[in-house]
């Protein structure tokens, strides 16, 4: 019985599937068809919700997901808001009143979606705010729509802000989801909340698939078809949100379950090539519901975090509750989408060094589309130059073999070189000495040889010209 | 105009407070009574080859499952080619492409049916399928015989002429990506008649195809539409399939089907804007003008002819876009590949011809070392006494005059410079700068589909239903017409209410398509109220013996020399009079006409105008490309509803944008369809909007007479994005000092960016 709060009620919600999605749950179980399926792969943001929940400190906070890839029973102990939830009578909300003045709609069929996300950043915006073009795009940039250009939406999201009050009873809320008693054993889909709980659930059966976040998981229900009758979901898991900095050592441990928006805001100030990479993975409803440990799990060789952290030399911890073992992350990966996870292990966290002020990082994302776009080609290069020579560096590459790589032997080649002796041609020798990338359908091979010699040697270059400057 | 009209204002669209609150409703929210079944496609795995053997046995024996329909099933017509045969709803022998459609399972849910569609066993005889251009030319391959029009003599001159440029360019399709998928709901009815909920841009075709596919008249089924979550044109040929085998599903079990394509199978199984390669050689003087052009347009048209032939008439009929070209022989090819079939996109092959003209003006440019604007100003139509290529007089001030005016506002020969001296110190972020002009011709090139009719009652508390002929898919065409209505009648736009578009209240219409839709329909409504009008002045003239012209309507308010009454009150002394309150009215073009024998006439009965400049930067790195800032000055006539406009506007560059950067479609080598979803076909997402965007509508009346003067706006802008796309040919040009051509394809995705700048020998 999952318990989640719609429109001031309590709902529950007896015996839910463990792959029923969210979109289905409310179109087909609950006719409830404001939100729509426009892809069913997370894609598209037609059919965003927002979820309303508690964060660590009990303030309430909403977060836009793709309800067509998040497992239903993840409403549990959350507020469930839809575009149709928002008005209040016969009075329109400010965003969607703002939407109709503006001609911000002309299908309609992805504007429930884009209601929503403008909502959530109304939530989000401290009192008095303006969001800038950027920060207004950046709220619907998980949002597709074929009709209007996009300008009338931020035209209406940034009016809508103009003097925001928000219908929201916070405090009410809160209250209301605090009754909500955690997920018990009876859902075909368990959410533990302590590692200790997930050891007993796992002691007790092993035919449980685990999800993370889903993001790419729940595409094998929807686009695939199959069926996944149990499932054990790590996204309530206390142990696993913790992002720790050791100030002595410099070392930080970033949890597996923390989500890529957590990261985020981490990243902002403490690592911004990190937070600008993660502004450009996904989608702020992917990057909501998408995990760290998710991403490194699903070992897709494009890879969106892992060449970052391969360039930062970073270890990864796997947890069963026999124990846990520390790896170079780079061990980590056996093959297309395969990993050394054992049965029953989970990936715990991920540690790495920050950058030292002698150390420049670099990351570069190749993509067809800016914004929401798997990468064609994904570098991440941390090196230190000392008098235009290579003293350290270490790669991260997606995109070029069938699993992230460090590759490894490139770098010792480069390592102790000087950064004049190289030009494009002799970069892109030694690259295709090193590197055997593939054609697909995102990008050639040639191509990704010819970026990865193009942004490395400029990398280089351009270290070489601020260091000197 | 009269006072308190809403022609002309930014009214909002008739749906938007249902659209914001989600309760807009589409097929697939529409609720289904009990027992409703769901059906699903299966589909094949090869593109092409013979059918050999299909083992349903584990598809019938999957859960959920009620009935299987195969070609032999089918009961009557077999085959919904819109025009011409080759469009097979289910594969008979012959697989036509990778992903068609073979046969279809009914279940309980929806989840059964597809995953029941995953089972059937095939065995093939496969073939080598015909995927490419040159493949298609090699075969000679033709799904319709080529056509050519002929100005002048170019072969003579192009034989003398001292300079002869030739040269090609490369066009990618476009998938439509309307964010509604197809979808239709088939509910029968007590005699055995069909009412059809259908996401269409033409239901009376889908009436046509659902009855004789179902073996019925055309009076046992009425189609409905209330509205489409995007058409794009993909809606136009492509719905229709779909409500066929969902009709006869519900014919075969007694029940209410819906069939929705999930999205991965929407992109396989429907067709999307033809690729094409154009080729051109050109005779031309030293400055610039061009004096002889042979130009071949080979159309990528997929496995049948749909609406091909007028789709590669249409590119054909926009090669010369705004220029004129003396002497000129445009050839069409429609080439048959085993891919699925091409089909209606927003401009409807003219984008594709366009395209290649303004390719053919950039190369033009840096051949002779001219700045492209000069070259196009220099070819021009003037302001009268040429023609087209096809021989409709062209009058070429307004454009001229457009041209100027943006060349002004957008200051284009100041930051020509600027640019220029920006790529001079060989930054990694070339800047590129294009301005360029859209003529595009207005009215169905097929003379019959150019009508409306409307049916229009008004009831005795004065309110208005307005039933129409065109269908609603997020262009704001049932906002236009409410406004025309209620300006027609002096009423105010709250008593008037848009009937969905049902065959039963407005039959044998056209689709809506060709920008047509508020022209002909708007047209049609202003004649059904104005029928209306008259007879509620006959009424007054003989109930109070005054002057029919001192009869106003107005705010509700009716008034005449020495009386005035409300509009309601009115219409309830009508209907007591036994006056009838229900009129239809009808809407045909006039003038148009062209012969195709002779490949000459007046296809077009005006032409919208637009001009665009903008602006990109281009990572020369990587080949990524930002439109930096784009100004756009567009010709709607005067436009009956400004908000709705710079809409159509704004939407149609960023969605031309899309095809022109970063839309590519990619196929395996075996025929199937790779970028099948949002995942992998990029579609424009807010960043890749312009950073910044400035857009003035001309507001001029239309010289030819329209509906108040306006001009159609649906798909002339989407060829505004051109000038983004001979931007980024620009932007590469300067690594060679603007001086040799550029061979760059559309879509100018990173990869063909940096493959140009390769050719160009500045890789790096």
């Amino acid at each position: 019985m999952i318990r989640y709060l719609h429109n001031n009620q309590i709902v529950s919600a007896p015996d839910l599937p463990a792959d029923l999605t969210l979109l289905d749950y409310l179109r087909n179980d609950q006719r409830l068809t404001a939100t729509k399926e426009g892809c069913a792969s997370g894609d598209c943001g037609a059919c965003t919700v927002a979820l309303g929940r508690l964060d660590e400190s009990g303030e309430l906070e909403y977060q836009s997901v793709n309800a067509c890839i998040c497992p239903a029973a993840e409403l549990h102990g959350h507020e469930l808001v839809t575009a149709a939830d928002l008005q209040q009578g016969d009075t329109l909300h400010p965003v969607q009143q703002a939407f109709v003045e503006m001609h911000a709609s002309q299908c309609g069929f992805c504007t429930p979606g884009f209601i929503i996300s403008a909502f959530v950043l109304m939530e989000s915006l401290v009192e008095g705010e303006i969001p800038s073009n950027e920060v207004a795009s950046q709220a619907v940039a998980g949002n597709l729509c074929r009709c209007t250009g996009y300008g009338t939406i931020v035209g209406a999201v940034k009016q809508a802000a103009q003097h925001y009050e928000s219908p929201i009873d916070r405090i009410k809320v809160a209250h209301q989801l605090q009754q909500i008693a955690p997920l018990g054993q009876e859902s075909a889909l368990l959410l533990p909340d302590s590692l200790e709980e997930l050891s007993r659930l796992q002691l007790q059966g092993s035919n449980y698939e685990i999800i993370a976040g889903g993001t790419d998981l729940m595409l094998e229900v929807t686009q695939r078809l199959e069926s996944k009758p149990f499932m054990l979901g790590l996204s309530r898991i206390r142990e696993l949100q913790q992002i720790t900095e050791d100030g002595l050592s410099g070392r930080v441990r970033v949890g597996a379950g923390v989500s890529f928006n957590k990261l985020l805001d981490w990243a902002s100030a403490a690592l911004p090539e990190l937070a600008n990479l993660l502004l450009h993975i996904g989608s702020d409803q992917i990057r909501n519901r998408g995990t760290v440990g998710g991403n490194f799990g699903t070992a897709s060789p494009i890879g969106d975090l892992p060449p970052l952290f391969l360039a930062l030399h970073a270890e990864v911890r796997l947890w069963s509750s026999h124990g846990a073992r520390d790896l170079p992350l780079e061990q980590f990966f056996t093959g297309y989408r395969t990993t050394v996870l054992q049965q029953n292990e989970i990936i715990h966290s991920v540690s790495f060094k920050l950058p030292d002020s002698t150390e420049t990082l670099v990351v570069e994302k190749v993509s067809k589309r800016r914004e929401d776009d798997i990468s064609a080609l994904l570098l991440a290069a941390c090196f230190t130059l000392n008098q235009g020579r290579i003293d350290h560096i270490a790669l991260g590459l997606g995109g070029v073999a069938a699993t992230p790589t460090n590759a490894s032997s490139l770098a010792a080649h480069l390592k102790g070189t000087k950064v004049s002796t190289w030009d494009y041609a002799s970069m892109r020798e030694l690259i295709n000495q090193h590197l055997q990338p593939m054609d697909d359908l995102r990008a050639s091979a040639e191509y990704r040889l010819h970026c990865t010699a193009g942004l490395l040697l400029d990398a280089l270059q351009e270290a070489e010209v601020t260091g000197e400057a | 105009m009269k006072p308190n009209s809403p022609v002309g204002l930014s009214i909002e669209h008739e749906s938007g407070k249902l659209h914001v609150t989600g309760q807009a409703r589409y097929i697939d929210d529409i609720p289904l009574p009990q027992g409703s079944l769901y059906a699903a496609v299966g589909q094949t795995s090869i593109a092409r080859g013979e059918l050999i053997s299909i083992d349903l046995t584990s598809v019938r024996a999957a859960p959920g499952v009620v009935d299987l329909l195969t070609f032999a099933d089918l009961p009557a017509l077999k085959d919904v080619g819109p025009i011409f045969p080759g469009d097979p709803l289910l594969v008979d022998i012959q697989v036509l492409f990778h992903g068609q459609a073979l046969f279809v399972v009914i279940a309980k849910t929806e989840m059964q049916a597809r995953r029941a569609a995953l089972l059937a066993e095939v065995e093939y005889r496969e073939e080598e399928p015909i995927l490419t251009l040159a493949q298609a030319r090699s075969a000679q391959a033709r799904v319709r015989p080529s056509h050519e029009l002929l100005r002048g003599d170019p072969d003579a001159v192009l034989s003398t002429a001292q300079r002869v440029i030739t040269g090609s360019v490369r066009i990618g399709g476009q998938e439509h990506v309307y964010l509604e998928g197809q979808a239709s709901v088939v509910m029968p009815n007590e005699d055995g008649s069909l009412l059809v909920h259908c996401s269409t841009q033409h239901p009376s075709e889908v009436q046509k195809l659902v009855a004789e596919v179902c073996g019925l008249d055309f009076n046992q089924v009425c189609v409905e539409v209330r509205r489409m979550g995007g058409g794009f044109g993909g809606k136009e040929s492509q719905a229709a399939a779909w409500a066929c085998l969902a009709a006869v599903a519900a014919q075969r079990c007694g029940q209410t089907v819906k069939l929705r394509l999930p999205r991965a199978q929407d992109m396989m199984l429907t067709g999307k804007r033809h690729p094409f390669e154009a080729s051109y050689q050109v005779a031309v003087t030293d400055g610039g003008k061009i004096e002889a052009v042979n130009a071949v347009l080979d159309g990528d048209c997929g496995c049948s002819p749909d609406l091909s032939d007028a789709i590669v008439d249409r590119a054909m009929f926009h090669f010369d876009n705004a220029y004129d070209l003396p002497n000129a022989r445009i050839l069409g090819e429609r080439w048959r590949t085993d891919k699925v079939s091409n089909t209606a996109f927003r401009g409807f092959g003219g984008p594709q011809g366009m395209l290649a003209g303004e390719a053919m003006m950039q190369q033009l440019a840096r051949e002779l070392n001219l700045d492209p604007l000069d070259l196009r100003l220099r070819n021009l139509y003037p302001e009268s006494g040429s023609t087209t290529p096809y021989h409709q007089q062209v009058e070429g001030g307004q454009l001229q005059s457009m041209m100027a005016r943006l060349e002004q506002s957008a200051d284009y020969r100041n930051r020509r410079q600027a640019v220029t001296a920006h790529n001079s110190t060989n930054p990694r972020h070339l800047k590129g700068l294009a301005l360029t002009p859209v003529k595009f011709g207005i009215s169905f090139t097929g003379k019959h589909l150019n009508q409306a009719g409307v049916l229009l009652h008004i009831y005795t508390d004065g309110s208005v239903l307005v039933s129409q002929a065109g269908t609603e898919m997020g262009q704001g065409l049932y906002t236009k017409v409410s406004q025309i209505v209620a300006a027609v009648l002096g009423i105010s736009l709250d008593q008037v209410k848009m009937s969905s578009t049902r065959t039963d209240k407005v039959p044998n219409t056209s689709p809506t398509a060709a920008s047509s839709g508020a022209d002909l329909n708007g047209m049609a409504a202003r004649n059904a109220a104005l029928t209306l009008r008259e007879r509620l002045i006959d009424h007054l003239v003989q109930r109070h013996t005054i002057d029919a012209d001192s009869v106003h309507f107005n705010d509700g308010v009716v008034s005449w020399s020495g009386g005035e009454q409300s509009f309601a009150g009115l219409v309830q002394q009508a209907y007591m009079a036994r006056i009838s309150l229900s009129a239809t009215g009808f809407y045909k073009t006039p003038e148009i006409g062209y012969d195709r024998k002779q490949a000459k006439g007046q296809p077009f009965y005006y032409f919208a105008l637009g001009v665009s400049c903008s602006e990109v930067e281009v990572d020369r790195l990587t080949g990524m490309t930002q439109v930096t800032r784009a100004d756009i000055l567009h010709d709607a006539g005067m436009s009956l509803n400004p908000g709705i406009d710079l809409g159509q506007i704004e939407g149609g560059y960023v969605q031309g944008l899309g095809w022109l950067t970063t839309e590519e479609l990619c196929w395996a080598d075996d025929g199937r369809l790779l970028t099948n979803s949002p995942a992998t076909y990029k579609i424009p997402a807010v960043s890749d909007r312009p950073t910044d965007l400035r857009i003035e509508l001309l507001q001029e009346p239309n010289s030819a007479a329209t509906i108040y003067s306006s001009k159609a706006v649906g798909e002339p802008p989407l060829m505004l994005a051109i000038s983004a796309w001979c931007a980024i040919e620009d932007a590469i040009a300067s690594v060679a000092g603007y001086q040799r051509r550029v061979e760059l394809q559309a879509p100018a995705t990173p990869e063909a960016v940096v493959t140009a700048l390769t050719r160009l020998g500045s890789g790096e």
